[in-house]
């Protein structure tokens, strides 16, 4: 009875009335005449420092160009890569990963992948963020766009309204003859980015989300490992202090973030807190005279109100905002390393996007950065962001 | 525990690589969507046929199939197949109609991207249930707007307002 329906459907296929059935043979069939995607996204900024009585230049910076070219071969098996221009000259591949769906529960994936971690680093275009720069969270903690090479899977759960990723990805090179992670930027500059990567340590990478409750979207992140070391190249497998040596030049990661953000009518909310246990800090510094924190902290809250929400203006959004941010790479310190009051930093910002479109937005902010050694800088931005 | 870990998700993807259907059919996901109609008038034996559409109106897309869902000899509802397009990708989704056009049941068959997969929440999708065909639905105000799926929850909305109405023109003929 219950494949009721079914027979009797597939008793009318088999009709001559074929126009119909090509109408459904159409249906449900990923476009077949549009397997090649194109898109891109691009921010280009005016940044002007200001304040303490001094004169500064302004930057103007078509920071970042990047296109998406996305190939389907089946209905189940796609590529998607991005190629970023940053600032013009410099030339990256942004992702560039083969992505095989299973079910619609379970998709395989291999390739150069995003890290899914805190909101940014998965959600950077510019229309999907207030600011014309990316909050510094989301630089100096998540060392954003972070990206390595990695497989994994991830899908989506109708049912219960959740999200997964998990991946077993490269981590940060830590060390390649000098150090690369320090004190102020914390591991930013040991992302390897795909480029020539050495691999001694897999890190595993790992998010759940939930959307159940109306216009809300929570998340939880897990980052786990070690850095990676060209130290170990080479070296006798049974000399336990060639061995121990090159141990010191990697140190462990456990980063854990929890984020979220909420939409009701005009109204926007968005929040995420981020801490990262690094352990072995004493050996790393000491092996690599490097100034690395053994904790960092940062969390951010914003708020934005859409005023044209309700409004009937379609896909136009004039949404002023505020965010305040602390970043601390120094959140705790080990050995001899003294902590740097300098790199406790808090920032603000306050400023308004115009979107034209959902693609398309032209944003002005101030930001005032400060940091608990008592600097402070004053900064204007504004800037065009788009993503089609 | 990192080895053990990636020994679990490799056997955990075989396993669901091996259960997993090798690929769908058009086909199979109509009778998908047949069988979910069933299972709510389970009292009747139903037959679906396709609605003869008018392919010059306005509300006509290529990837839409409608639907009269019949037993006992009258219309107990309407079953609407189509697709609308994420930021990159299509997704297929179903919706089942009572004879007076009201939705009772929606689903997102085919999800074909990761990118907004968010839309696939039934509980997001159930805000549609109930509500008048002849109702312009917008949204962010008359549909919750859903975080880190926008483009796929706008187009979504944007293909219920027409395919609402393509259903009205189309509910009343044989």
């Amino acid at each position: 009875m219950l494949f009721a329906g079914v027979f009797s459907l597939s008793a009318k296929a088999q009709d001559d009335n074929v126009e119909q059935q090509n109408t459904a043979q159409r249906l449900l069939v990923a476009d077949q005449d549009k397997n090649l995607v194109i898109g891109g996204y691009g921010q280009i900024d005016y940044n002007q420092q200001f304040g303490d009585g001094k004169k500064y230049n302004g930057n103007l910076d078509v920071h970042r160009f990047v296109l998406l070219v996305g190939y389907h071969f089946t209905d189940r098996l796609q590529v998607i890569t991005e190629i970023e221009f940053e600032h013009v000259k410099e030339v990256f591949v942004e992702q560039a990963f083969m992505n095989y769906r299973l079910n619609n529960y379970m998709n395989l994936r291999g390739g150069l992948m995003l890290i899914p971690m805190g909101i940014v680093n998965e959600y950077h275009e510019p229309p999907l963020f207030n600011g014309v720069e990316r909050p510094n969270v989301d630089k100096y903690i998540v060392p954003t766009t972070w990206r390595e090479i990695g497989l994994g899977i991830s899908g989506t759960l109708p049912g219960p309204s959740m999200k997964y990723q998990a991946y077993i990805v490269n981590g940060f090179k830590g060390y390649d003859g000098s150090p690369k992670f320090n004190g102020k930027n914390g591991l930013r500059s040991g992302r390897q980015k795909g480029a020539e990567s050495i691999l001694s340590h897999p890190n595993l990478s790992m998010k759940l989300e939930y959307f159940g409750l109306p216009g809300l979207n929570v998340g939880l992140a897990g980052y786990f490992g070690k850095s990676q070391s060209t130290v170990y190249n080479g070296i006798d497998k049974n000399d336990n202090q060639q061995i121990t040596a090159a141990d010191s030049s990697v140190v462990g990661t456990a980063m854990v973030g929890l984020d979220f953000r909420y939409i009701k009518k005009g109204l926007q909310l968005k929040g995420q807190l981020i801490y990262n246990s690094l352990s072995n800090t004493i050996q790393y510094n000491e092996f690599t005279g490097s100034d690395l924190g053994s904790s960092m902290i940062g969390y951010y809250v914003e708020l934005g109100y859409d005023v044209l929400s309700g409004s009937g203006k379609g896909e136009q959004k004039l949404v002023p905002f505020a965010r305040y941010e602390n970043y601390n790479t120094h959140q705790s310190v080990e050995g001899i390393i003294a902590q740097n009051d300098a790199f406790n930093r808090s920032d603000i910002t306050v400023g308004i996007g115009y979107w034209f479109t959902a693609g398309a937005v032209v944003k002005a902010d101030y930001q005032r950065f400060s940091n608990a050694a008592g600097d402070g800088i004053n900064q204007f931005n504004a800037g065009l962001g788009f993503m089609f | 525990m990192l080895k053990k870990t990636i020994t679990i998700i490799f056997f955990f993807s075989i396993l669901i690589a091996l259960s997993a259907e090798k690929y769908l059919h058009t086909e199979k996901i109509i009778n998908k969507a047949a069988k979910a109609a069933t299972k709510i008038w389970d009292e009747y034996e139903i037959e679906i046929e396709p609605l003869d559409l008018d392919q010059s109106s306005q509300y006509y897309s290529s990837y839409d199939t409608l639907f009269r869902i019949v037993g006992g000899d009258s219309t107990l509802g309407f079953l609407v197949l189509s697709s609308a397009k994420g930021r990159f990708e299509m997704f297929d989704f179903m919706m089942v109609y009572t004879p007076e056009t009201e939705v009772i049941d929606m689903r997102v068959m085919v999800y074909r991207s990761e990118y907004g997969s968010q839309v696939c929440s039934k509980r997001w999708l159930k805000q549609f249930y109930g509500i008048p065909s002849s109702k312009s639905l917008q949204y962010g105000s008359d549909v919750d707007a859903l975080s880190g799926a926008t483009f796929s929850a706008r187009s979504l909305t944007e293909q219920v307002n027409r395919l609402n109405r393509l259903l009205r023109e189309n509910s009343n003929k044989n």
